[in-house]
């Protein structure tokens, strides 16, 4: 494949790559944070489970998913130095819930799609 | 002592909403601080200055960083805001200088004032069509297919944490304040300088009128207040728009408006000891613009002083906490 086109296939599998994960990093969030964990245990967690999310990422999420009613935060001073802990709220665990179901749902369509069509 | 973090939170801060900026950055140090801390376990010692600006830089720009507290839903996003804003910025700039300076130009050609107020709709016309163009151009490379979605943005490669200014440097105005400072110090010498030519901007005409009405007239002794006055006000407007450009002239520009004020004092000075500012000598005038002049004078005086105030602090700051390069 020349060069050329082979750089923007790339280019288009990054941005799809991009796209598919966005939507399983907000439930990979969810799902860490049926524990309280704070910005930085979380986003270690996150990646010691093949999901690394970089910090300009996670910490808007985060925020988001506050202001949406799903998570509640709270500072804490732990080994000296305040931190921002953060945990599901009821609605945010029947949200994941629902999401995770869904998940399986879309997962096991997709492997039968993906082993008609291999 | 100022650390690069404070600095880095510094520069973060001045780009976030007030009411979350404080919350936001004491987050951001919380993560940053963990990383230093786990580096610091790794190697079992004390980070370098360079190592801690590596993990800091790592972290993103600045302006990148707080880009990305903003709307979920955007038209530009986080990586190409800081660019969009320059350039919609020095596109502003560079246009609308051109036009005025051309309305300048054609209004003291035709000695017609009002040609110049022509220019000053255009500009704003103008203003309208370059926002609309940078930001379609902007919108259109947003979506462009890019490699990765990560730090890639053009102010990302190219910035130094331990160039940032410590806190307190940061220019403490809105960016917008620079300009309206630079459109009524360049009116105002319009005004004074009688740009039109042709007496459609009469302030003498009606400062005259005012005081034949009083049976008084100017004495040569205004020419100190009405020179400083000029100079004055055509340096802080050259220095207004280059801080509006560059916001890191806001140093120099906090000097600029304490020299314009000492300026000024001195051509009141120069004015009060001339003699009488009215004739004929004795006139009721005198005492109540002496009074007023003198009242001048202490807020010019307050505003250098406060001036001065600023430009020590930002030498303590600098002379201790300015990295070794």
């Amino acid at each position: 494949m020349p060069n050329g086109i082979a750089a923007v296939e790339s280019d288009l599998f990054e941005s799809l790559r991009m796209e598919l994960r966005r939507g399983c990093l907000t439930l990979a969030v969810l799902s860490e944070l049926r524990t309280e964990r704070y910005g930085y245990t979380l986003r270690k967690a996150l990646e010691a489970a093949g999901l690394a999310i970089d910090e300009g990422t996670l910490y808007p999420l985060l925020r988001r998913l506050e202001s949406q009613g799903l998570l509640c935060s709270e500072w804490r001073e732990e080994n000296k130095r305040r931190k921002r802990f953060y945990r599901l709220l009821p609605a945010g665990e029947r949200i994941f819930e629902h999401l995770s179901g869904e998940l399986r749902r879309i997962n096991a369509s997709l492997n039968r799609l993906i082993a008609e069509a291999s | 002592m100022t650390t690069l973090l404070d600095r880095y939170l510094n520069a973060i801060r001045a780009s976030l909403p007030k009411a979350r900026a404080g919350d936001i950055t004491a987050e951001i140090a919380d993560e940053l601080q963990s990383q230093m801390d786990e580096r610091q376990g790794t190697l079992g010692r004390l980070l370098t200055s360079d190592e801690e600006a590596a993990i800091i830089k790592a972290y993103g720009h600045p302006a990148v960083v707080a880009a990305r507290y903003g709307s979920v839903q955007y038209l530009i996003g986080p990586e190409l805001l800081p660019l969009y804003w320059f350039a919609l910025r020095w596109t502003a700039v560079v246009v609308i200088a051109i036009e005025l300076i051309a309305g300048a130009a054609a209004s003291l050609a035709t000695r017609d004032g009002i040609v110049f107020f022509g220019a000053l709709g255009t500009a704003w016309r103008s203003l309208l069509w370059i926002f609309a163009i940078v930001t379609v151009v902007f919108a259109i490379a947003e979506r462009a297919p890019r490699r990765d979605d990560s730090r890639v943005g053009p102010f990302s490669l190219r910035w130094d944490p331990r160039r940032l200014p410590p806190p307190g440097i940061v220019s403490p105005q809105p960016r917008g304040s620079t300009l309206i400072e630079f459109i009524a110090n360049f009116m105002m010498l319009l005004v004074l300088l009688d740009a039109g030519g042709a007496q459609r901007i009469p302030l003498d005409r009606i400062i005259a009128a005012a005081l034949a009405a009083m049976h008084a007239s100017l004495t040569p002794a205004w020419h100190g207040a009405y020179i400083a006055t000029i100079a004055a006000t055509a340096v802080l407007a050259i220095s207004a728009i280059a801080t509006f450009v560059q916001p890191r002239l806001a140093t120099l520009h906090e000097g600029v408006r304490g020299l314009t004020s000492l300026v000024v004092i001195a051509g009141i000075g120069l004015t009060l000891t001339a003699g009488p500012l009215f004739a004929p000598a004795g006139n009721t005038l005198n005492t109540p613009v002496v009074a007023a002049l003198a009242i001048a004078i202490v807020i010019l005086a307050a505003q250098a002083l406060a001036s001065l105030r600023a430009l020590l602090r930002i030498a303590s700051h600098r002379s201790v906490t300015l990295p070794a390069r």
